[in-house]
């Protein structure tokens, strides 16, 4: 059972699939850490990136790098109002007590966009057969090509988020908010729209591995209910605002979820790595990779 | 820079007026000090002038065109600087770029944020030596020096600063404020709110006691350096 | 007229008359209007009436969101349909049993969470409530997973039967359990106990230092709480007679569904649950089919809520009656200032 083929298997479709949730998740940790927003919605918004996908490239046969792309800016787009529409309001009318009714506020945009989407799409799925078909193949070991392309794509996301938020003043911007918003609008920094500017990135993220994913999820109106409670448990591992965690934290889970898929019985995976975050919340709430010794 | 304030009456929330009906003038080019016990309401003048808190009633004007509505984030390039109460470095990010981000109302001139990076390191070589540190490792006095060379990046005609001193050692306490005259020097207008009257003093060429909202007292610091200890034991 | 002295412990004149007046109606409304109909919609009411309640104890007087309240309903469920079935308990013994179970339940949860930051906590308490359900859809062959438990009824009781075709019965059955829960819900806020609460809303910090343990009151506020939901998941278990572990019975969309209502009808006020429960409950059956659209509205509702009537149906009420009486407000604020010419 344990021969290094199957376990090098088991690694990469880990990593693979790990990566993505990465990703997802980077977008859910950068709006918690900057726009303090435990975004319910998250899942909703990945649901829609996968339905755009679905019509650009299915529907009007384009190929699949510009699919990505518009789902990207349209999921930035709808970030971007919903932040202005709904969440700025909010903030404004309850400054510091607004963490709840704001995770709240989400709840109900979930719900929403769940059953709007129930309503124009219906609840069929509409899925991709295979985003670039065929397959490598080193002695035992077989990896799908779309993985592949999966995995770069995830790699060139997360690395230019990294760089983004790490060398551009814009970044810089974003991340002096997330500190301390009242010093960063000293500096002459126009918060308001570093929130309505990182919720949208965070949204054209969660679009982006939506579209990525087509051909593993399809696109149906409650696919974003899964998928939530994994970024969920890939931000909990990685610490709550942490994009970097997040990122690392992704493929472990990924790992994590192919190891226990193939050893564990029937279906307890979920059950496993739902009592694993528990665990994490409790022992440490900061996260796995967060240099915080203190708890929250 | 001229700043002025017309019987500004503002409060918190849904709570009293803290400030009942504040009327004060600074000229341009001098240096005017406020002083006072806690609770008298200079930290919540400072916010009002500064944007962060609307007033109730009442105008504030600078070079004498009001500006009652000005958001926080629009001071910088207008050239005011404010340095906070309490700490304001931005702790998970490095001395750079603390500093970096005090350049972001002209960030877009490379060659004018490269000089004024510069020159901050000049002006506190410790900035220079701690560089790639995280702003939060810094000691207290380290981080206020900080803020204030993050503050002179803008080469601000005004700048507005509510307790430079606080939580500082004495020696630090000098070092902070000659930093704030050599600033004077180059020309800014200077609004000042801290505990130690005598700094204020020092310092300022005009003086005003605030008193549970109101202006109570002005004069010259000449005036009150005399009657400092009478001013500090009634007031403070 | 005099109330006997006991009952100022319980409520201020104009609430003992308004909540005898509701307790009246929702006696005699499901005997005269008959049917099965009626009584059916209104155990639907009381079921969500409840659960708002128990949501709002936590929310509303000490911040606990309680993000996995679904999940205690399920411990209490199944622990005693599975008494039932495999112990051969009475299902009476069951709602006892039920809940224990979510009792011990919130214990565990409550200790090992409850001195986390708030959302921490609605985190955990998701997560509990996902682990529960996972481990009752897989461990299949002593809970029956997807396929459905099938839960019996409940066994007569001097007398009275209470089979799935009475409703009348069993809405009269949960009656009784929902005024003792919240009777002890209710006497808990006016206690001593309930002052605490109200002062760990407000000021924790300022609390902690008179030297109360926060963490000892929210567990005991916690644990209160999942004892009731535990007994409510019970009753339910046998009043629908099959349970499956989906997340419309015992996930996130029965949370949702619980804390709208605590939303819509006013957090922090208890009774404001039992109006949350009444309109949508009335909207999902005036809308019944637009089944879809109903949903949108659950979440519109919600929003506007959250962004444009903070206090819910409840604040409304509120409001309403002070404009109408110029008097205290049940809670105690002052009047406003008496107009010129009155006394």
């Amino acid at each position: 059972m344990f021969t290094a083929s199957i376990m090098l298997q088991l690694t990469i479709d880990g990593i693979t699939r790990g990566a993505m949730y990465g990703l997802m998740a980077a977008g859910l940790a950068l709006i918690f850490g900057i726009v303090r927003v435990i975004n319910m919605a998250h899942g909703e918004l990945f649901m829609l990136g996968a339905y755009v996908m679905y019509f650009v490239t299915v529907a009007f046969g384009l190929p699949a790098p510009i699919g990505i792309l518009v789902a990207s800016a349209t999921l930035f787009f709808v970030g971007v109002t919903l932040e202005r529409s709904l969440i700025a309001p909010l903030r404004a009318r309850l400054g510091d007590r607004w963490l709840v009714d704001g995770y709240v506020l989400t709840i109900g945009i979930m719900v929403i966009l769940q059953n709007l989407a129930l309503i124009a799409f219906g609840p069929r799925e509409r899925g991709l057969a295979s985003l670039w078909p065929g397959r490598m193949e080193f002695g035992d070991l077989v990896i799908a090509n779309e993985r592949l392309v999966i995995l770069a794509g995830a790699i060139a996301a997360m690395t230019a988020l990294g760089l983004f938020l790490g060398r551009t003043a814009l970044g810089r911007a974003i991340r002096a908010t997330a500190e301390n918003p009242e010093a960063a609008q000293v500096m002459g920094i126009d918060t308001d729209r570093i929130y309505a500017l990182t919720f949208g990135i965070g949204a054209a993220l969660a679009g982006a591995v939506g579209a990525l994913l087509l051909s593993i999820y399809p696109a149906y109106p409650t696919v974003g209910g899964d998928i939530l409670l994994k970024a969920f448990v890939v931000v909990i591992l990685g610490g709550l605002g942490r994009v970097g965690g997040a990122m690392l934290a992704g493929p472990l889970l990924g790992i994590i979820e192919s190891y226990a898929t193939a050893f564990a019985p029937g279906g307890w995976q979920s059950t496993i790595i739902s009592a694993l975050v528990l665990a994490v919340l409790v022992v440490r709430p900061q996260g796995l990779f967060s240099r915080q010794v203190t708890r929250p | 820079m001229k700043v002025a304030v017309h019987n500004i009456r503002a409060g918190y929330g849904a709570g009293a007026d803290v400030l009942h009906g504040v009327s004060l003038v600074v000229e341009d080019s001098s240096a005017v000090g406020l002083i006072g016990a806690n609770g008298a309401g200079k930290s919540t003048l400072l916010k009002v002038i500064s944007g962060f808190l609307q007033p109730r009633g009442g105008e504030v004007s600078i070079d004498d065109a009001p500006v009652t509505d000005l958001a926080p984030h629009r001071l910088a390039e207008r050239g005011v600087g404010y340095l906070m109460e309490g700490h304001s470095v931005f702790p998970g990010l490095t001395v750079e770029e603390n500093l970096l981000l005090g350049t972001w109302s002209f960030r877009k001139d490379r060659s004018r944020v490269r000089e004024a990076v510069e020159q901050a390191y000049a002006a506190s070589p410790i900035l220079a030596q701690k560089r790639k540190d995280r702003a939060g490792l810094l000691s207290g006095g380290q981080q206020r020096l900080l803020e204030i060379e993050r503050l002179a990046m803008i080469r601000p005609s005004l700048i507005i600063l509510d307790e430079p001193s606080l939580g500082l050692a004495p020696k630090l306490v000098r070092e902070v404020y000659d930093r704030i005259a050599g600033l004077r020097r180059s020309g800014a207008t200077i609004l000042i709110v801290d505990q130690s009257a005598r700094q204020i003093c020092a310092v300022c060429d005009v003086v005003h006691v605030m008193r549970l909202g109101r202006i109570h007292m002005s004069g010259t610091a000449a005036e009150f350096g005399r009657r400092i200890e009478d001013v500090v034991r009634e007031f403070i | 007229m005099k109330f006997p002295s006991f009952l100022r412990h319980v409520g201020s004149k104009t609430e003992l008359i308004a909540a005898a007046m509701v307790l009246a109606v929702l006696v005699l409304a499901p005997a005269m209007v008959g049917g099965r109909y009626f009584p059916t919609i209104c155990i639907s009411i009381l079921f969500f009436f409840i659960l708002g309640a128990l949501f709002d104890f936590m929310l509303g007087f000490l911040r606990i969101v309680n993000f996995g309240i679904a999940g205690f309903l399920c411990a209490g469920a199944y622990a005693s349909a599975l008494s039932v079935t495999l112990l051969h308990v009475s299902p009476w013994v069951g709602l006892l049993i039920g809940g224990v179970a979510s009792m011990l339940l919130g214990l565990i949860t409550g200790a090992l969470t409850l001195r986390l930051r708030g959302i921490y906590v609605g985190l955990a308490t998701l997560f509990v409530m996902e682990t529960l359900r996972f481990t009752v859809s897989n461990a299949r062959e002593v809970t029956r997973g997807a396929s459905g438990l099938s839960v019996p009824p409940f066994e007569p009781l001097f007398d009275l039967t209470f089979a799935r075709n009475q409703p009348l019965q069993l809405y009269y059955l949960l009656l009784v359990l929902v005024v003792i829960i919240y009777l002890c819900l209710h006497l808990t806020i006016r206690s001593r106990i309930g002052l605490v609460f109200k002062a760990i809303r407000d000021d924790e910090l300022g609390t902690t230092v008179l030297g109360l343990s926060v963490v000892s009151y929210k567990l005991l506020n916690f644990v209160i709480a999942s004892l009731f939901i535990g007994v409510i998941g019970a009753f339910y278990a046998h009043y629908i007679g099959i349970l499956v572990p989906t997340t419309q019975e015992f996930g996130i969309q029965r949370t949702v569904e619980i804390l709208t209502i605590a939303y819509v009808g006013g957090r922090g006020t208890l009774w404001g649950s039992l109006l949350g429960a009444a309109v949508l409950v009335g909207v999902q059956e005036v809308f019944r089919d637009l089944d879809e659209w109903r949903l949108v509205i659950y979440g519109t509702v919600l929003i506007a809520i959250i962004t444009v009537f903070p206090g819910g149906l409840a604040g409304g009420v509120m409001q309403l009656f002070e404009r109408l009486r110029q008097k205290p407000l049940p809670n105690g604020d002052a009047a406003p200032p008496s107009k010129p010419g009155e006394p």
